[in-house]
């Protein structure tokens, strides 16, 4: 009985501390990038040590589980469209005027020779259902006091990394840094938020740099030019027959 | 006069988008109007041996433009020109090779000369009219019904030489064509290729719907001298993507030669992680070729095929591997087998983005087959690609 009452505190404490567990902190962050609905222009440059390749693509999603990609640029690219609805993922090919019905491994390639991965760039939502999370700490990044959220994957789910650290900032819930590792628990890559800027009302990282461990001097740059959060976007952008209207 | 037509369109396009940018009107010319292409050398060199190599050369250039004329009408028109100098002039039969005619002829020679050819053509010119879940289309475009890897007998109104890879818009049909969508990714088209006589016309049905992950298509159809039903689609196994095509063509006259064919293609394709992906594909033809011995190299090569005759044996096969090396610079080898010739054609191709919009690549096509009863290499070419985008 006595026992209990000292424990008792302790535990209230805890959970006070933590009021917001690891799962909402996750889900902030997360949500703090979606609406119901969302524009964006984005930038994406794959660096190489000699090299580096710029693609500018549109996107439009809706209750994360539609979203829809444009390339705008470069020339060669230009008019190829990506639509996602839930799992399934078609692709528009304008010179052949063809839509292909992609396979589920084609997720997990490297998104039009970059060194995100398909699902990185549509399939983000999947950090909060198929990850248990966990708060590991606190640290200061960038002069941004942040938690340290620890993911790891629930038995059975199909996702591609083994363990995945967040860095979120306490007063904005931005994601400032996070590291993804594979099943043998190895960094695979590391991501890198700044340049906070806002958005439609929303302060977040409008550049992201996303860092290959494996391959020195290669990373993928993500900017957002244009970025809008509910906006009104007609049900037809998510449907197959739209993607070659798409502009 | 057709020469001097199009080069008025060329020059017109060129001179609107010039006058017109500069305009007050430039910002409704900018949003609605897009043009767009490309500029590629293509150096081919084909020998049996090395001591004789032909080589030619070619400049292909294509513009697409298109104009959004309002919310509901698009105008799209795209123009492929072609330079061509080298060996493959001399062939009396190259001229027409090059000049493949739809029934409304839209291109012409602009330059006509024994050693250099320009040859123009409009392969796109059409109207879209979109209101609510209804398309309507008129004038030559692609109709692309296809759904497999490689060999498509399903697509009624585009089938083209699988080896041809420089054209892959392909030649567009003339064409009237209605579509209308309802649910996710469900549809109802019906289109028609202009033809002189029902006999050289293609009218076609096409239901789209999903079943749980496949998408489906039925097609009935008058093609040509058949009537042709189809199966198609597009779906996966596990996490391997499956899809399948079958046409069956049946002769409207019963006491003509033609016999009744059907023409099935299935493929599978995987993306491994590390940016490997690979294909195969299997084509059936029931009306084709087994005897060994009336192989000919032409059957590779040649232009004029149909949705009926995908390829002239019985049972093909193609694999291929690509491989995503990193951004820049992407691998592939491809292996084509023609079971009843035993004829084998290796299909390897490298290419690089030199920088932005500019692009290099090689390609090969090394034929083998059996010839007085030996297994041997037959023909080959080498085709050098520079292109830049615009």
């Amino acid at each position: 009985m006595k026992l209990i009452k000292i424990i008792l505190p302790v535990l209230l404490l805890s959970s006070g501390i933590s009021a917001q567990n690891a799962y909402d902190i996750v889900k902030k962050s997360d949500d703090k990038l979606r609406s119901a609905t969302s524009f964006a222009k984005i930038k994406i440059t794959a660096v190489r040590p000699s090299w580096s390749k710029e693609m500018i693509i549109k996107t439009w999603t809706k209750n994360s589980n539609y979203s829809v990609a444009l390339v705008t640029s470069p020339a060669k690219e230009k008019g190829i469209v990506f639509l996602r609805r839930d799992k399934e993922v078609w692709n528009y090919v304008p010179s052949i005027s063809r839509t292909i019905k992609l396979p589920p491994s084609m997720m997990t390639q490297g998104w039009m020779g970059t060194d995100l991965t398909n699902d990185d760039m549509i399939k983000q939502s999947s950090i909060l259902v198929d990850y248990n999370h966990k708060i590991a700490g606190e640290e200061l990044i960038d002069g941004y006091n942040t938690w340290k959220i620890v993911l790891t994957p629930k038995e059975n789910a199909a996702v591609i990394w083994g363990k995945i650290i967040m860095w979120i900032d306490k007063e904005e819930y931005n994601q400032l840094r996070g590291e993804y590792y594979d099943e043998d628990n190895f960094l695979i890559n590391k991501l890198i938020g700044s340049n906070i800027k806002e958005f439609d009302g929303r302060k977040i990282p409008s550049h992201m740099e996303f860092i290959p461990e494996d391959n020195p001097g290669n990373k993928t740059l993500i900017d957002y030019l244009e970025l809008n959060f509910n906006t009104k976007i007609p049900e037809k952008y998510f449907t197959t027959s739209y993607m070659k209207r798409l502009r | 006069m057709k020469k001097n037509i199009l080069l008025f369109i060329i020059f017109l396009i060129v001179q609107t988008t010039t006058l017109l940018s500069q305009e007050k009107k430039k910002s409704w010319w900018k949003e609605n109007t897009s043009i767009s292409g490309y500029v590629k050398y293509l150096n081919t060199a084909s020998f049996r041996d090395f001591d004789n190599i032909y080589s030619d050369n070619m400049i292909h250039n294509r513009i697409n433009f298109k104009m959004y004329i309002n919310d509901n009408f698009t105008f799209d028109m795209q123009i492929r020109n072609r330079i061509l100098w080298g060996e493959s002039l001399k062939n009396p039969y190259f001229k027409d090779y090059i000049d493949v005619q739809n029934d409304i002829d839209l291109s012409a020679f602009l330059i006509d000369e024994k050693a250099l050819l320009f040859h123009s053509k409009i392969d796109r010119l059409s109207l879209t009219y979109n209101t609510g879940n209804w398309e309507f289309k008129i004038g030559r475009q692609r109709i692309n019904w296809g759904k497999t890897w490689a060999w498509n007998a399903n697509d009624l109104f585009n089938t083209y030489n699988l080896l041809d890879f420089d054209y892959e818009e392909r030649p567009g049909s003339d064409a009237i064509s209605i579509l209308y969508n309802y649910g996710e990714s469900s549809l109802v088209q019906a289109a028609y290729s202009y033809g002189k006589d029902i006999d050289h016309s293609i009218i076609a049905l096409r239901q789209q719907f999903s079943i749980k992950s496949y998408d489906i298509q039925l097609i009935e159809a008058n093609y040509k001298t058949d009537i042709a039903l189809g199966l198609g689609w597009e779906g996966y196994i596990k996490s391997a993507g499956f899809k399948g095509e079958s046409t069956l063509f049946i002769p409207k006259d019963n006491n003509s030669m033609a016999k009744t064919v059907v023409l099935t293609s299935l493929s599978m394709d995987y993306f491994f992680k590390n940016g490997l992906m690979i294909l195969g594909s299997v084509l059936y033809n029931s009306d084709g070729i087994t005897d060994s011995k009336s192989f000919n190299i032409q059957y590779f090569l040649g232009e004029s095929l149909s949705a009926r005759n995908l390829m002239p044996n019985k049972l093909s096969f193609i694999l291929q591997n690509n491989l995503q090396i990193n951004p820049a610079s992407s691998a592939a080898i491809g292996i084509m087998y023609m079971y009843d010739f035993k004829a084998v054609a290796l299909l390897p191709n490298y290419s690089y983005s030199i920088k932005e919009n500019w692009d290099i690549d090689f390609n090969g096509q090394l034929f083998f087959g059996k010839q007085n009863d030996k297994f041997s290499n037959i023909q080959n070419a080498l085709y050098l690609r520079l292109r830049y985008s615009y």
